[in-house]
């Protein structure tokens, strides 16, 4: 089986998020980046078939700056077994559908059984590269998969919705992305750091993948500008009656949290 | 006659002798040769540089027995074997030189060999008593760490057969007129009196001597041959294990040239150095390390010695596969809390707790085999340096309205003050890292802090056998370190402070680090600090182990209490080097505990046992584990942890802002 | 001018509330876009739900008379929708959830569409709107504007828009036909859980118990309130110990990391090992004796009190409140 394994690096999620000083941008100075933490159960899941399947193959993908092969290493560390890196230069913008269309003109010469990514990055949280390169393959798609067999010809899978689980059949091949709970990703040993090292990224550039028009047709955003919401206001403390407390909780609940 | 004058079936007995003794040597040689070939399997190691040091290690710990007096009869007892086993070969060495060349006898007519047979007497009747009594502890009073297996009856009773036809034979020998009476051999004496009695039929004494002296030669060649088949190669091989022994610092691990080594930690015995190897010929199996492990009395499947036999049983078996889960369950290792009770207390000095940091270090580095809550903590340090994880741009948020120093701000300092994850992250320890300011800034020290620049000193990482990570974070500290200009380190976590002091010289960090229980000593000797001592309150002092053991400091903390209560602390059962772990040591604070019984809720019903109203201790590590020990035992209404540094800073009033003091920090 | 197409199913045959807040939200941009409201409701609704729907602001209602869409499914609901949409200038509105989500990201591609999911806000000015979103977990809000020319897709996640009120115009009702066509993708069955047994790894809204709960017994009135208010039951370390929870409950360093729209912590006091699995919840609330607890230095409300005065009194508001609800609806 050929599998593969989209990666995007992200800020580590207990980065403080801070604006450059016009206020444009992100303030990217000392932030750790790391493995989007959704692609990590992508990655384990894609070696763990590759590990079930003999002669299977993981191949993880991703696009980005210079620094985003560190992020493919970690793949390979993982257990993948090549990488390929699209450098994110000189693209008419940061549309996800950018994305989504340069990696599919980069996997569908793999022609793969299988291509897993996590069910959002979590810098955007956005999720769509998934279903979008789906389109762009020709496949079908299914988000948020907690667990997966697969069996010839076709993926027996639950996802997991709003407080209740579907338990699903998916033809392969196929696109997937993955929830938290699909497996504990492994921490790669010392050895298999090394081993990384020796493994193969082929670098591809967007114009051999795609021409400048093409993707020009696909900017179809634009980011006006960012803000920091207010600061966590210090929490109130309540004290005294009980029946009076429980009124001002229920108050918080209903009107500052919107529980249902 | 001598009994080797005797002929048997046509064959001189010397003849008989010298075939029996070259057997005898020949078994035991070939089998001490297998013996040091499996052990030259092993990884090299230099353990014969400061040969000034080992030897007096070897005057010391073989001749000098000290490790044994831990426990006063057992050492008595052991002594008695060990010097009288040296005494009575050169008794056999006499013997062995008069049946060869008989005209030595003559010596035995002076008043040397009278004195001579008569400590040789004195030496069998004790040996022979400490037979017996060493019978009683273990199959009667059946004392836990001794086993009651077949190797060590049969070991026992040889001595005490050896000893015993010695006896004999000297009374025989005094009967037939052989031997003049010696200045005081009541044994002797007492096996002639028997033998001279109506009782005794005359014509059985010749017959009688040649048979004991045989029988005490074929007792002694057994023993010989058996010694290497069995734990008793010990006997051999301690001595030369003791000059072998470690020399540097117990808290000291072995650096991994990552670049450059084939192989990280220990999958296979091979991976281990032969020093190692060496250790399991050593072993007596006498148990003391067992009765010290803290993970053996808190009923987890880890014992030091049980380690050290299923090695040597993976390596009898020649096996060259791998140790983890084929003769050591990985629950095992992962039990160990690195507190070195083990090495600290073997007589032998066998490094169990290396060949298990090792094996730790083969799982996690080659394998990629650790506990799951490892993984996450080493997933934190790389990314927030610090074990739980939390933002490290909030490192230095607890000292952000103190107006402290910081070291990379370009202002001269004489002291980093190293504040470590505990006490920048969690509140408990925050308050404790807040009395150390208070103290430090009472004093008039001149320091400065790295703030949200500190990462992690890696001790978390090491003791969990990732070297790789510790490396990495060490590398990071190192070059900041270098950057502020440090050259003194004050450290008020253990942790810390034993990587700094022991470790990081492995890496190119050389400083001066002290502990901040010996500073505030020196302060206040010095008349730097004052304060109101009082107290009436009953304190006992937890000894860290990170500290103590480790690192032999075991006055000063005890000396804070001191002068700040005007009582020495009590002291629980289990004190000094002989203190019992808390158990958050060997990265085991943040992993799960799941088998067994919990190690700190053992200690901290140690600690309320000892009729103190304060646990005093010396660790971050420490402090958490007492008082979650105390919240499970439900006892925290009862009962007060306090590091010994809030002790003192309670005693000292709160400095109002003094103009005189500001030159000295600006 | 752009024309706005809210589209919405049945789950489970009931009309969830989203599809009637996606119906506000389509109102108050209507007049910064200048465009009528289609609502497009794949599947047959009952003709009380149709009813609910008919005077809610659509200007019109096309619905579908095919059982086979009675059901989500990613690949049926694409062509189904794409078929409706005409021209290339509209905004498409799908509820932000996971379903509505796999959608529009898979539209999005289909028409070369501006995607943007999570939309907090919108401001409007002379036909230009800036749509606003969250990103970074919450931490940050970015503003994004769709091209002209292009066709905008926006998702909008439940209880951030009030349910559309009723007015007093109706929409036009158009019955459509869909001729099904093989999925890839066949559901089998969906499960639904028991909210004791919920699991806490990605629950919205947990109700944890620690030392302060005393008793396994007492787990039962975090189990009632957890049941009102959808959450899962997560436990302290020092109550899996007791054998009170289960430790896949397990909250905290050793157990579970988790990330909550609300985490209830009840007679828990908060050390570092447990505050490590919970500080990133979006709201805290805590409830325990001890006024220096730890846990209130993080909390967004403390309730400095008892866990057993509070907790009963708290689920009956509660469910008096759900009640209320569901009646309304």
């Amino acid at each position: 089986m050929k599998i593969v394994a989209l990666v995007k690096q992200v800020p580590d999620t207990e980065t403080k998020i801070k604006l450059t000083a016009d206020g444009k941008a992100l303030e990217t100075a000392g932030i750790k980046y790391v493995v989007n933490p959704y692609d990590e159960f992508a990655i384990e899941e894609a070696v763990r078939i590759k590990e079930k399947n003999s002669g299977s193959t993981v191949i993880a993908v991703g696009m980005g700056p210079e620094r985003m092969k560190e992020a493919l290493r970690t793949a390979l560390a993982m257990g993948a077994d090549e990488g390929i890196y699209i450098a994110e230069e000189n693209l008419p913008g940061k549309d996800g559908l950018i994305t989504a269309r340069l990696l599919a003109e980069a996997i569908k010469s793999l022609s793969p059984d299988l291509v897993i990514c996590g069910k959002q990055a979590i810098d955007d949280d956005e999720g769509r590269v998934g279903p979008a390169l789906s389109h762009y393959l020709e496949l079908p798609f299914v988000a948020n998969v907690t667990k997966l067999t697969v069996e010839s010809g076709k993926l027996n899978l639950h996802r997991e919705l709003e407080g209740r689980t579907e338990v699903m059949e998916v033809a392969l091949p196929a696109v997937v992305s993955a929830q938290k709970g699909l497996n504990e990703p492994r921490y790669p040993s010392l050895i298999n750091i090394m081993q990384a090292k020796k493994k193969t990224i082929n670098e591809l550039k967007p114009e051999q993948l795609l021409s400048n028009d093409e993707l020009n047709k696909l900017s179809t955003l634009e980011e006006t500008g960012l803000n920091l919401p207010p600061a966590r206001e210090k929490g109130r403390k309540l004290q005294g009656d009980p029946e009076q407390m429980v009124k001002e909780i229920v108050t918080f609940l209903t009107e500052t949290v919107k529980i249902s | 006659m001598h009994p080797l004058q005797i002929k048997l079936l046509g064959i001189p007995g010397w003849a008989i002798f010298l075939f029996l003794w070259a057997l005898a040597l020949f078994l035991f040689i070939r089998k001490v040769a297998e013996i040091l070939k499996e052990i030259s399997q092993g990884e090299k190691e230099v353990r014969w540089d400061n040969l000034g040091e080992r030897i007096c290690g070897v005057v010391v710990y073989v001749l000098g027995q000290k490790r044994l007096f831990k426990e006063p009869l057992a050492g008595t007892l052991h002594c008695i074997f060990f010097w009288g086993f040296i005494f009575l070969n050169l008794g056999v060495v006499f013997d062995f030189m008069e049946g060869l060349f008989p005209g030595i006898g003559v010596v035995k007519n002076t008043i040397f060999f009278s004195y001579w047979i008569s400590l040789i007497d004195i030496v069998c009747l004790l040996v022979g008593v400490g037979v017996i009594i060493s019978l009683i502890r273990r199959y009667i009073i059946r004392i836990p760490r001794l086993e009651r297996n077949w190797e060590a009856f049969i070991i026992l009773t040889l001595i005490f057969l050896i000893v015993a036809t010695d006896i004999c034979i000297n009374g025989a020998r005094i009967v037939l007129g052989e031997m003049p009476r010696p200045a005081f051999a009541p044994g002797a004496m007492i096996a002639a009196v028997l033998m001279d009695s109506p009782l005794f039929p005359k014509d059985l004494l010749q017959p009688a001597l040649v048979g004991f002296w045989w029988l005490h030669l074929t007792v002694i060649l057994c023993f010989l041959v058996y010694l290497p088949y069995s734990k008793h190669s010990h006997i051999f091989m301690a001595a030369f294990d003791i000059f072998f022994k470690k020399q540097t610092p117990l808290g000291q691990m072995t650096c991994i040239d990552i670049e450059k080594a084939e192989k990280f930690g220990a999958l296979g015995l091979k991976d281990l150095s032969w020093k190692d190897l060496f250790d399991l010929y050593s072993c007596s199996f006498c148990g003391r390390c067992q009765d010290k492990c803290p993970a053996f009395n808190t009923d987890k499947p880890l014992s030091p010695k049980k380690i050290i036999d299923s090695l040597k049983k993976h390596l009898k078996a020649h096996k060259g596969t791998n140790v983890i889960e084929e003769s050591i369950s990985s629950d095992e290792i992962w039990s160990c809390t690195s507190c070195s009770a083990c090495m600290e207390t073997c007589p032998t000095f066998i490094e169990q707790m290396t060949k298990i940091q090792a094996l730790k270090r083969g799982q996690v580095l080659m394998e990629g085999k650790n506990p799951p809550e490892a993984s996450q903590m080493f997933k934190n340090l790389e990314n927030n340096s610090n074990p739980w994880g939390i933002g490290s741009s909030t490192r230095g948020d607890w000292a952000k309205d103190l107006n402290l120093k910081n070291a990379l701000a370009g202002e001269p300092f004489e002291y980093l003050y190293w504040v470590g994850c505990s006490g920048s992250f969690d509140k408990r320890n925050q308050k404790v890292v807040k009395a150390v300011v208070k103290l430090l800034q009472a004093a008039g020290v001149d320091f400065a802090i790295l703030g949200e620049s500190e990462g992690c000193c890696g001790d978390a990482a090491r003791r969990t056998g990732n070297e790789y990570l510790f490396q990495m974070l060490a590398q990071t500290n190192i070059e900041i370190f270098k950057t502020a200009g440090v050259k003194k380190i004050i450290c008020s976590c253990p942790h810390g402070f034993n990587t700094f002091k022991n470790e990081y010289p492995q890496l190119g960090g050389e400083y001066e680090v002290i502990h901040i229980s010996e500073l505030l000593v020196d302060l206040i000797k010095a008349g730097n600090l004052t304060f109101q001592p009082s107290g009436d309150q009953k304190i006992t002092y937890h000894d860290s182990c990170f500290l103590g053991r480790y690192n032999e400091i075991y006055r000063s903390p005890r000396e804070i209490i001191r002068l700040a209560t005007q009582k020495a602390p009590l002291e629980m059962k289990r004190h000094h080097s002989d203190g019992f772990c808390c158990g958050g040591g060997g990265g085991r604070m943040w992993l799960e505990e799941n088998l067994g019984t919990r190690i700190n809720e053992a200690r901290t019903k140690e600690a309320m046992a000892s009729g103190a109203e304060i646990f005093a201790v010396a660790c971050p590590l420490c402090l958490t584990m007492f008082e979650d020990g105390l919240k499970s035992l439900s006892a925290e209404e009862k009962y007060r942890v306090m590091d010994v540094v809030e002790i003192l800073a309670e005693k000292v009033e709160t400095p109002q802002a003094s103009p005189a003091k500001e030159p000295e920090n600006a | 001018m752009r024309k706005i197409y809210v589209v919405n199913w049945l789950k489970d045959g009931e009309m969830p509330q989203v599809n009637l807040e996606l119906l506000e939200a389509a109102k108050s941009i209507k007049t910064g876009l200048n465009g009528s409201i289609t609502l497009l409701l794949l599947g047959k609704p009952t003709p009380e739900q149709l009813n609910s729907l008919k005077n809610r602001g659509a200007d019109e209602i096309r619905y579908f008379d095919t059982p086979e869409l009675n059901q989500y499914n990613l690949e049926t609901y694409t062509q189904a929708i794409s078929g409706e949409l005409e021209g290339s200038e509209y905004l498409l509105i799908l509820p932000g959830t996971i379903q509505g989500k796999e959608l529009g990201g898979k539209l999005s591609a289909r028409h070369t569409a501006a995607y943007i999911p999570d939309v907090l806000n919108f401001t409007s000015n002379n036909g230009e709107v800036v749509f606003i979103r969250p990103i970074y977990a919450g931490k940050a809000r970015t503003g994004l504007k769709g091209k002209a020319g292009s066709p905008w897709i926006i998702t909008i996640r439940p209880n951030t828009f009030a349910p559309a009120q009723e007015t007093g115009t109706e929409a036009k009702i158009e019955v459509k036909a869909y001729t099904p066509q093989n999925s890839r993708i066949k559901t089998l069955e969906v499960i639904k859980p028991q909210t004791a047994t919920l699991d806490v790894s990605e629950a919205k809204v947990i109700v944890s118990g620690g030392r302060g709960m005393k008793e396994a017994e007492h787990f039962k009135l975090l189990e009632e309130l957890a049941q009102v208010i959808n959450g899962a039951v997560g436990a302290s370390r020092m109550a899996v110990d007791a054998g009170w929870r289960d430790h896949q409950a397990q909250v905290g360093q050793t157990g579970k990391i988790v990330t909550p729209d609300l985490y209830l912590a009840c007679g828990i006091s908060g050390a570092i090992q447990h505050l490590v699995g919970m500080s990133s919840s979006k709201y805290i609330v805590a409830i325990n004796k001890d006024a220096e607890a730890p846990i209130f230095e993080i909390a967004s409300l403390s309730v400095v009190g008892d866990v057993f005065e509070i907790l009963p009194g708290l689920t009956v508001e509660l469910k008096k409140i759900k009640e209320q609800q569901l009646c309304a609806k």
